[in-house]
């Protein structure tokens, strides 16, 4: 055995250390007895005359233990050998560093030192080593001990009071490698803010603050660099460890605060916001130098970031200064004397002469109230007064605008402090003026910034805790319900409504009050549309929402057949108030059985009133009972979902009127058979809204008896509404059914009379409604990646080559890739695949090309390039891009062709430009003269404007291909100058403005 | 350069972009010029000084704009935003070459200065008229880079 | 102060009118930009005509059409404002916005650039062949008239420079038999400069104009000289040289020019330039109103200092937009060039309606 251990020694001085080590380490592994005896073979290597030998074997111990687990050594083999390498340090320098390294790892693995131990170490390094002689690595060596210590024997080192402290210091002075550094500011940190300095504070600031600012470039080659961020925020923390250190901290921020290094400035001060919580009441001495400087620095508006740091740190001032409970009414402390004088100092801003310097000022004193509840109490009543005055006063909007948002700033801090008592007063006090200023802008301006910054502090003034009386809450909401009826623009109106419905939730006794004067005003001529939408807004509970849906439902039960649009506001607004309160239980329980049996009666009831002079408005009418009836389902619970099915195809199958309330006799209803009049078969858009909103799987019975009647419809019903609807319902049953179920069995016999409808020898309307109810079919297979889908989609590319329905397919196709989320989309719980536009393409583009090749003699080629048209011009570039070599030339033939798909071409020809520019440069010639020709003459005014559209975006081709062109382009361009429209004309200029400054703009 | 001529001038709101009429729409109506549309055309330069417009800054005023499509005639009258302003001939020189650019050829056109409000109305109106000084100024590259500015 | 000056108003006329016609014979198509000026060679065989794209055109009639037969486009990196012939109809001088003028000369049908004279400051705007073809006048943006003289062999000294005029300088024309220059401005006036004592000097300012002037012509004689102007009207100056029967003042013994008629009220905007058939002694104008004029005088009882001008012929919308030039044939009377910003050159042809 020991012999093999004198094996491994001599292996380790040797050749391979590194081999020996492991080697040794996991023999001693099994034995931990064997360590001393280990110690005892390196006898005669630790004791050599040679300096190099007795160094290696002194590193050969650390090495090992390094090597070996944690606490591997006990405490009294620990001190052995912490001891001998004690001794090592005492030796000739040259064996100090192995010492060093090998005590390093012992401190490290060894945790629990025995008494007096860390202290010896410590002594004995602050006694024999000149840290600062040695190399980096090996200062790193005393660092990691120091570090080692202060984390498993901190008590013992922290006993050692201020010889820890002098010793640390001057083994770390003058340190430069940055990953010591980084060890030494650790060390640092720890000792300054848990160990008393004392007589040693300056010693400590000073080793510390000659880093300050760090300036550090990361070397280049080196990736694994500590960055100069980590030193920066190692610092930082040191100089942030005790108040102590304010003393002398504090007046080289100052002096680094006035540097004329911009990184120097930002950097003091982001320091100071670290130190400041720490510092507090030492930063008093030196609080008006400070203010100053900031001030300076705000107002100088160097920079954002600047500007930013300084607002940052005169908050963290003050908010360090602040007391941590606010003192009523005393004015005298340093907190409010030192922010008067601030004000004093920065008064002459506030004259309005320079509003970007107001601005900042007033900027300034934000950041200042947002010190503490006590700060701002302090602050706010100095600048309000001028700040108010300056909102109403400038003359100019842009002006304004910047000083509102200055406003909004400051009294947006309540939200942060609302729980002080005084400063909520201090925003009560200045109540009425800020309300009379928010509502003068909201008269007196257009400018929707203005207005949208006005909603915003009315908003913040409705807060609970500023609003608390009934009667100020009433004014907000005479306020706002004032401007709800007047103002269209979408996002102020979007954020009127929003502050109101808070206002009422916040004190639902304003709810019917304002109910009351909704309606009132419907009646003095406002417009409905914007009361019905306030009205909705409004409904926060059920109370409200039994006025408002009482209030919505009247007049609905009469239709007045020829002006529906007052009827079409009140269903639109049902359903939103249906949204709006659809968590409520109690409402909808009572919507379903008042409201939405009130709009059933109402539709059946209108059958009889309905003229072929009304057609149209029926139309509209029932269009909106579709949507109605499609949210409905949207957000019903299965359980309702299921008894309103039944009620509806009672009502369509059996002509159940009573089931839906209507007392007595009705006529029987027939509105399932093609042959009922339009009047009856129309009502199958309800049931069509229902069943496009819904969860089809709660629509069990009677599915399969609906989608066959539907399919009847669309074939045979005389009127083109009822057709269009029974088309989308059997698309909408197709995509939603469940995989498996019954109506895809019925699906391939219904194409296969599809199939003979759609056979040359029928009449033409018959072919087209067949070919119509087609179309709806393959789109709702598409959608859903139906196994079907590639039967019905190659029948339909077939039918492109038939004559008389091929312009039909072709410009129908458009639909399979049109985006329609009103019929399928996720939300409306239909199977939509991702993707599936794009999918459709890729699968039959080569069908259409090859299509249109084949057909060039028979004329029929035609259809094949608007199939093209109308499919391309609905898909996002990126899809088209792999085939556009192939689409740009047909593009251009397109383009040539006079048909309702040329402006669908021009639009893509316009993206292509744009995007696809490889494709298209080599066309440039050819595309130009066409689209010059079609700028100039077309008949058009779309196909012109899109044309010279087209020719702008040219401009965006390269230059040196497009740039022979210009002179051309520019003196043909001139004639669509004098377009007879002005619409055109106006792109005209766009377009020639831009070929005139071709490659100007890239200077 | 110097410093500004007018540092801080009074910003004045924008128009609203001109509503789409549906005679607009209607291609078989024939849209004769309108003061609005040459207003259109020039409101939208901007100062060769700040980074303001010229309707914002009030040089141009929809209703200095006169047009007569049947006689194809044109007149404008601008309004420097100070008496002294260095800029006026710079200002007229971009609206002329604004419509250069923009109106058919045979509209004629007359650019000058809102009377009394510039102190060499007189010659800069003069320069702005002579053909032959603006042709050649427009082939100054320089010149013409800075009123490309003005109409980017 | 100037006794004879007056407006002559057709209606003031009593007798009945000659009407005549002006008829486009051909419209020449080629520049690419704006045409700024056309000019006849001497014998009227040539059209030389310059412009925007900055190129020079020369156009030769082939059969009966006038087709391009040279386009000189080396000459200059800007705009080519005006081109003149030597009378010899050997030389074509050419003033371009870049400061400098050239000369090419013809040889058996080809056109080289002879040489290129610089030393104005900027734009040229018009040259001027003396009568005797030994000088040759230019002009600048720069406010001078400059005066060359052409060497035996073929080269050009600069004989005179004369900064008389405040402004602008817009054309120069010489007298057609005496070494007297013309020039006139945008400062408003005329001017007139002869040599005296080897020196070039300015002898006379004719003042009247409100507005710049953009061209002058000598009416055959040289005694006297129309002038037109921004203002849209036209003047004729009349020469009284020393000893005249009117006794018109001639101080230092120079002759004396008076402004002897206005012709105003048929041009709507400037006129921009007038040519004085040596032919006919009817006067074109051009104007930025797209149409041209032509004047005739009314034989009258004192036609030297009171002479009356009406107009014979009018076209409206002779071109589509501001016609630049137009100039008389030196050989065929009745024949008319004029140019446009419409880019097209066309040939007018004068003839006397029937009655």
């Amino acid at each position: 055995m020991a012999a093999s251990m004198d094996i491994v020694i001599q292996k380790y001085f040797a050749e391979n250390s590194e081999e020996a080590a492991k080697e040794l380490a996991k023999d001693l592994n099994k034995n931990s007895d064997r360590f001393l005896a280990f110690i005892e073979q390196l006898e005669s290597h630790l004791t050599s005359t040679d300096n190099v030998t007795r160094g290696r074997a002194t590193q050969f111990i650390g090495d090992v233990l390094e090597l070996l687990p944690v606490a591997f050594l006990t405490t009294e083999q620990t001190e052995v050998v912490a001891r001998f390498l004690l001794a090592k340090l005492c030796d000739t320098h040259s064996v100090q560093p192995h010492a060093l390294k090998s005590l390093a790892v012992l401190t490290n693995r060894c945790k629990l030192l025995p008494n007096g131990l860390p202290e010896d170490i410590c002594r004995t390094i602050f006694r024999e080593i000149q840290n600062q002689t040695l190399s980096h690595s090996d200062r790193r060596s005393t660092y990691s001990i120091f570090q080692n210590l202060l984390g498993y024997s901190n008590k013992a080192v922290e006993q050692m009071g201020g010889d820890f402290v002098i010793g640390f210091i001057q083994q770390m002075d003058a340190e430069k490698d940055p990953r010591n550094l980084l060890i030494c500011f650790n060390i640092a940190h720890y000792v300054s803010s848990r160990m008393p300095l004392g007589p040693f504070t300056e010693e400590m600031f000073e080793v510390l603050g000659c880093y300050f600012p760090i300036d550090f470039v990361p070397s280049p080659n080196d990736p694994q660099c500590i960055s100069k961020e980590e030193l920066v925020s190692g610092l930082r923390k040191c100089l942030a460890a005790t108040a102590d250190f304010a003393e002398y901290s504090l007046p080289l921020f100052l002096e680094k605060m006035t540097s004329d290094l911009q990184e120097a400035r930002k950097e003091a001060m982001l320091t100071l916001i670290a130190c400041a919580p720490v510092y507090r009441g030492r930063l008093t001495a030196y609080l008006g130098s400070l203010t100053s400087t900031l001030k300076r620095e705000i107002l100088m508006n160097i920079s954002n970031d600047l500007v930013s740091a300084a607002r940052q740190c005169i908050q963290a001032v003050y908010s360090a200064i602040s007391p941590d409970e606010l003192v009523e009414n005393s004015m005298n402390d340093t907190l409010s004397a030192s922010i008067v004088e601030l004000y004093q100092d920065s008064v002459k801003y506030f004259d309005g002469s320079d509003t970007k310097k107001s601005c900042l000022a007033f900027s300034m004193f934000t950041s200042v109230a947002a010190a503490s509840a006590k700060a701002f109490c302090v602050v706010t009543p100095l600048v309000l007064p001028s700040l108010l005055s300056h909102c109403s006063q400038s003359s100019q909007v842009s002006d304004q605008l910047l000083y509102m948002k200055e406003l909004k700033d400051l009294v947006s801090l309540i939200q942060q402090f609302n729980s002080y008592k005084d400063v909520v007063q201090v925003i009560k006090d200045n109540h009425n003026a800020l309300l009379e200023l928010y509502e003068t802008k909201l008269n007196q301006t257009d400018n929707i910034d203005l207005q949208l910054k006005s909603i915003e502090g009315i908003t913040l003034l409705t807060s609970p805790s500023l609003c608390d009386a009934i009667d100020k809450a009433q004014v907000f909401a005479t306020t706002l319900l004032q401007k709800s009826l007047h103002i269209t623009d979408p996002l102020l109106r979007k954020s009127v409504l929003s502050s109101l419905h808070n206002l009422v939730l916040q004190s639902p006794s304003l709810g019917p009050d304002i109910v009351k004067s909704l309606t009132q005003a419907c009646d003095s001529g406002a417009a409905i549309n914007l009361v019905f939408d306030t009205l909705v807004q409004v409904v926060v509970n059920k109370d409200l929402f039994q006025i408002v849906n009482e209030f919505l439902l009247q007049r609905l039960s009469e239709v007045k057949t020829e002006d529906v649009s007052d009827a079409l506001e009140r269903i639109k607004s049902l359903a939103r108030l249906f949204v709006q309160m659809k968590s409520d239980e109690q409402c909808v329980g009572l919507f379903l059985h008042t409201t939405v049996l009130q709009l059933l009666q109402s539709s059946v009831a209108s059958t009889l009133q309905w003229t072929d002079a009304s057609r149209e408005c029926c139309a509209l009418y029932m269009t909106e009972m579709r949507n109605f009836f499609k949210t409905l389902s949207q957000y019903l619970e299965k359980s309702d979902i299921i008894s309103m099915w039944n009620r509806l195809t009672q009502l369509m199958l059996e002509s159940n009127t009573t089931n839906i309330g209507i007392v007595g006799d009705f006529p029987t209803l027939k509105p399932l058979q093609p042959t009922s009049p339009w009047q009856h078969t129309r009502l199958i858009t309800l049931l069509e809204g229902f069943i496009t909103g819904g969860d089809i799987q709660a629509m069990v019975d009677h599915r399969e008896t609906i989608f066959e009647s539907m399919f009847i419809l669309s074939q045979e019903c005389e009127d083109s509404f009822t057709r269009a609807s029974a088309c989308r319902c059997l698309a909408v049953i197709f995509n939603k059914a469940p995989i498996g179920g019954e109506i895809h069995w019925l699906l391939e016999p219904l194409l296969e009379r599809l199939r003979q409808a759609l056979s040359p020898d029928r009449p033409l309307m018959n072919r087209l409604r067949a070919l119509n109810t087609w179309l709806w079919l393959t789109k709702a297979s598409e959608c859903r990646g139906h196994s079907a889908t590639s039967i019905l989609s190659s029948y339909l590319f077939a039918l492109l080559d038939d004559s008389e329905l091929g312009p039909d397919v072709a410009t129908g196709l458009a639909m399979i890739v049109q985006d329609m989320d009103d019929v399928f989309s996720p939300a409306l719980r239909s199977n939509v695949t991702p993707l599936y536009k794009q999918r459709f393409f890729s699968l039959n583009i080569r069908t259409l090309l090859e299509g249109y090749e084949r057909n060039k003699a028979t004329g029929r080629q035609e259809h094949f390039l608007t199939a093209i048209s109308s499919v391309t011009s609905y898909l996002p570039l990126q899809v088209l891009k792999p085939h556009l070599a192939k689409l740009v030339p047909m593009l251009l033939l397109g383009l040539k062709q006079d048909n309702s798909s040329l402006s669908n071409t021009l639009t893509l020809v316009s993206s292509a430009i744009l995007h696809a520019t490889e494709e298209v440069t080599p066309s440039v010639d050819e595309l130009t003269n066409q689209l010059l020709d079609l700028a100039h003459t077309h008949k058009a005014m779309k196909v012109r404007i899109l044309s010279l559209q087209c020719l702008e975006s040219m401009t965006s081709l390269p230059v040196h291909k497009i740039s022979p062109l210009q002179t051309k382009v520019v003196s043909n361009l001139a004639r669509s100058l004098d377009d007879k429209k002005r619409l055109v004309r106006k792109q005209a200029v766009s377009a020639r403005c831009a070929w005139i400054s071709l490659g100007k703009s890239k200077k | 350069m110097g410093g500004l001529d007018n540092a801080n001038p009074v910003v004045f709101q924008a128009t609203k972009e001109r509503s789409v009429l549906p005679e607009e729409e209607d291609d078989s109506i024939v849209d004769k010029f309108d003061s609005r549309e040459i207003f259109d055309l020039i409101r939208v330069i901007n100062d060769p000084e700040h980074p303001l417009t010229l309707e914002e800054l009030n040089v141009v005023e929809e209703s200095k704009v006169k047009v007569d499509d049947n006689a194809n005639t044109v007149h404008i009258y601008f309004t420097p935003t100070i008496p002294h302003c260095s800029m006026a001939t710079l200002i007229g020189l971009s609206i002329r070459v604004k419509l250069l650019r923009s109106l058919p050829s045979r509209f004629k056109v007359d650019i000058e200065i809102t009377p009394g409000t510039h102190d060499s109305e007189i010659a800069v109106n003069k320069q702005l008229a002579d053909k032959e000084r603006v042709a050649a100024a427009l082939e100054n590259s320089h010149l013409l880079d800075v009123v490309n500015q003005c109409l980017s | 102060m100037f006794p004879f000056q007056g407006i002559v108003h057709t209606q003031t006329v009593k007798r009945l009118k000659e009407m005549h016609t002006l008829t486009e014979v051909e419209t020449l198509s080629g520049h690419s930009d704006r045409v700024w000026c056309v000019s006849w060679s001497p014998n009227g065989s040539l059209l030389a005509s310059c412009g925007g794209d900055k190129s020079i055109r020369i156009w030769g009639k082939e059969g009966e059409k006038w087709i391009c037969k040279s386009i000189l486009t080396d000459g200059h990196t800007r705009t080519v404002r005006s081109v003149s012939w030597s009378p010899c109809g050997m030389y074509l001088a050419a003033a371009s916005f870049d400061a400098t003028t050239s000369v090419w000369s013809r040889k058996a049908g080809e056109f080289e650039c002879l040489a290129t004279l610089e030393g104005h400051e900027n734009e040229v705007k018009s040259t001027s062949w003396a009568c005797t073809g030994n000088l040759l006048a230019t002009c600048s943006r720069d406010k001078s008239v400059w005066i060359w003289e052409v060497t035996a062999d073929e080269e050009f000294e600069c004989a005179s420079v004369m900064s008389t005029h405040t402004q602008d300088v817009k054309r120069v024309k010489w007298h057609p038999n005496k070494e007297i220059l013309a020039s006139c401005s945008y400062d408003d006036t005329v001017r007139l400069y002869r040599e005296q004592a080897d020196d070039w000097e300015c002898f006379t300012t004719l003042k009247g104009h409100s507005s710049t002037v953009w061209a002058i012509d000598f009416d055959k004689t040289g005694s006297r000289l129309a002038s037109c102007s921004a203002d849209a009207t036209v003047k004729i100056w009349q020469e009284y040289e020393p000893g005249n029967p009117e006794c018109v003042a001639t101080p230092d013994n120079v002759s004396t020019w008076k402004c002897v008629c206005t012709i105003g009220g048929y041009h709507e905007r400037a006129i921009y330039d007038i040519s004085w058939s040596h032919l006919s002694g009817l006067l074109a104008t051009s104007s930025g109103d797209d149409s041209l004029c032509i004047f005739s005088e009314i034989h009258s009882s004192d036609s030297r200092n009171q002479p009356q001008f009406e107009l014979v012929a009018r076209v409206r919308g002779a071109h589509s937009q501001d016609v630049n030039c137009t100039v008389w044939s030196p050989t065929e009377e009745g024949l008319l060039a004029s140019c446009s910003d419409d880019g097209t050159i066309k040939l007018w042809k004068l003839e006397r309606d029937e009655k």
